[in-house]
């Protein structure tokens, strides 16, 4: 189980930015965990693409806002709280994805030095402390979810969305992100490249 | 001892690998689970931390600028500039920084600063005999313009955190943004003056037109978003939304450099370092709840101000000790790190949040170029393998950077000496 999905058009650039770090379906005689590992992963990847999708939809509601406001001098009520909400939906459903390919800052100064063997532990280990905190991070917000609809909480704005709309993304987005960490250790067993390859070109 | 034992044990999880988002709430919420405080609170401030209108800025700007990168805007700006200036001695050193400059009032980031820019001149300026160290230098450290002159996602992950105007942050960045540019266009010609290099050939006045009229939708959308926000038209996060539009309507309709079937690549490279920063708010967040419960940033004030006398005093322990950490630490989480326990102390002795928002974008900017942590410096070196055939180490990168780490302490100094360098512009002019 180590290659890696070559898809159709697998050259062109939009192909090569979401491919890295998907690796092949299991086949149909392998165990139980890699099953899992292969669902928790193309969830991660699908949540991924939708928050890609909301990000870029907040894009075109927050410059219809303008439009309303600066050119026909009718401000919308509902832009800004979706547009919000949309982030809050785009950032904690496209987390886990990002633990899948590695993509959240880390300090690399320390690890880039140790042999690869000891990175790769090293890797594992921090992947448990993301998997634990994210994991306390999904049922913090479920206590305050299943708490915010017993009391029928409501946003203080026009829309009045339930709160609980806003709860499920963190309840969702990190719960997959522990799973997600689980799974990227029980893989980097069959590949360690996944966990000690290092991408320095990200940040701002 | 409670505020050493936190830091430590923060400072190990980042440098035993932990994502930084995920250390600083798992700091934060062993503090409170230690402190015995409710947990809710953890989920509570993570997603108020997120639901933020000010915050939109953040996905906005970065699709804006993707969509002008893959569009093509960086070859335009740089064809543009160096048509003017490409003959003078240093000539495509020149333009090459102030292709920095420009390209940095429509990207709020370093690394896609330095990677647009560099993928057109460094080759532009090896082909011309620029020495390769001085080249990789050059990109590296204008680069980091991008995060200066606004807009600026840094400072508007600042304006988030300290509840500061974003506006004035942006209008504050401008001055000093300036300052360096001309420091860096100064270096460059004394550097050019030591010979080894050839101009660019003149080129003709059609040649100049031309190239200035393809560049010029670019230059009007970035003075719209600047002029809209000085004037007090539209907020940052409008400015954002009309850069947004503009660029895709500059990008498919105007120039044509950019096909529809792009758009999903742009929205998802965008989308990566839009959750990437705003994660990292969050679990900076909720580090910061824990701080505050438990009293350490009131406890580092009372420290200070019985131990530090004057604000320049204090900015400079500041200085000295961001640039300590810039080797270390990665630029956005050494503000998220700071901020949180520094913030009170500076209310205590009275200084202008603003000006030290310039100050430690200033000082992130020496970050970006210091090894080993240095981002600037991985991404040159990465454009510089793909744009020419010879071998570049990091370390040539490093080398090259060294006079420029000088310059832009040099414009710090100059900030805190003469602080309306940053402060005319949103408040006395």
């Amino acid at each position: 189980m180590s290659c890696r999905i070559i898809p159709r058009h697998a050259d062109r650039p939009f192909y090569r930015s979401v491919a890295w770090g998907t690796r092949a379906a299991p086949s149909p005689d392998a165990g139980c965990p890699d099953l899992i590992r292969h669902i928790v992963e193309t969830a991660s990847r699908v949540a991924g693409f939708a928050a890609a999708a909301a990000f870029f939809a907040i894009g075109i509601i927050v410059t219809w806002e303008v439009v309303a406001r600066y050119g026909f001098s009718a401000p919308t009520r509902w832009v800004e709280e979706t547009a919000a909400i949309l982030q809050i939906y785009g950032v904690f459903l496209a987390c886990a994805w990002l633990v899948a390919q590695r993509e959240h800052i880390r300090i690399t100064v320390v690890t880039a030095r140790l042999p690869t063997r000891a990175r790769a532990w090293l890797g594992r280990l921090s992947l448990v402390v993301v998997a634990a905190i994210a994991g306390f991070g999904s049922w913090s917000a479920y206590e305050l979810m299943i708490s915010a609809i017993e009391r029928g909480e409501r946003t203080d704005s026009t829309l009045e969305i339930p709160m609980w709309v806003l709860h499920a993304p963190l309840v969702a987005g990190l719960a997959l992100a522990a799973l997600q960490a689980l799974a990227t250790i029980w893989a980097s067993f069959d590949d360690p490249a996944l966990i000690t390859e290092e991408r320095p070109e990200r940040g701002l | 001892m409670t505020g050493i034992l936190v830091l430590a044990g923060l400072f190990a999880a980042l440098l035993a690998g932990v994502d930084i988002a995920f250390a600083l709430a798992g700091v934060g919420i062993v503090m409170l689970v230690l402190g015995d405080f409710s947990t809710l609170i953890v989920a509570q401030t993570m997603m108020a931390s997120i639901d933020n209108f000010i915050l939109l800025a953040v996905p906005l700007f970065l699709l804006m600028s993707n969509i002008l990168l893959r569009g093509g805007a960086g070859e335009d700006l740089f064809a543009a500039v160096q048509s003017w200036v490409g003959h003078w001695p240093g000539g495509v050193a020149v333009a090459t920084i102030l292709s920095c400059a420009l390209f940095a009032s429509i990207s709020g980031s370093s690394v896609a600063t330095a990677a647009t820019v560099g993928t057109v001149a460094i080759p532009a300026m090896i082909e011309r005999g620029y020495e390769r160290r001085f080249v990789y230098g050059l990109l590296a450290a204008g680069g980091t313009l991008g995060i200066l002159i606004p807009p600026s996602i840094p400072m508007i992950v600042y304006g988030v955190l300290t509840e500061e105007s974003i506006v004035e942050l942006f209008l504050a960045g401008i001055g000093p943004g300036l300052l360096l540019t001309a420091l860096f266009v100064g270096y460059a010609v004394i550097h050019a003056l030591r010979g080894g290099q050839r101009p660019s050939p003149r080129t003709s006045r059609r040649q100049r037109i031309r190239a200035t009229v393809r560049a010029m939708p670019t230059l009007g959308l970035a003075l719209a978003i600047v002029l809209g926000i000085y004037f007090g038209v539209f907020t940052p996060t409008e400015a954002a939304a009309i850069g947004f539009a503009g660029s895709l309507i500059i990008t498919l309709v105007v120039l044509r450099s950019l096909r529809l079937s792009d758009l999903p690549e742009i929205a998802i490279t965008s989308m990566k370092t839009t959750v990437m920063i705003l994660f990292i708010i969050a679990g900076a967040k909720v580090f910061g709840y824990a701080l505050t419960v438990y009293r350490i940033p009131q406890d580092v004030t009372e420290l200070v101000v019985a131990n530090i006398a004057t604000p320049v005093g204090l900015i400079a322990a500041i200085c000295a000790l961001l640039l300590v950490m810039g080797c270390v630490l990665e630029a956005l989480s050494m503000m998220l790190l700071m901020l949180p326990i520094l913030q009170p102390s500076l209310a205590g002795l009275g200084i202008d949040p603003i000006w030290f928002g310039v100050l430690f974008t200033m000082m992130i900017e020496c970050a970006l170029i210091t090894p080993p942590v240095g981002l600037n410096l991985f991404v040159i070196r990465a454009v510089a393998v793909q744009a020419q055939p010879n071998p570049v180490a990091v370390g040539d990168v490093v080398h090259g950077t060294l006079p420029f780490v000088i310059l832009i302490l040099l414009a710090v100094a100059a900030v805190i000496a003469f602080p309306d360098i940053a402060l005319f512009i949103p408040f006395k002019l």
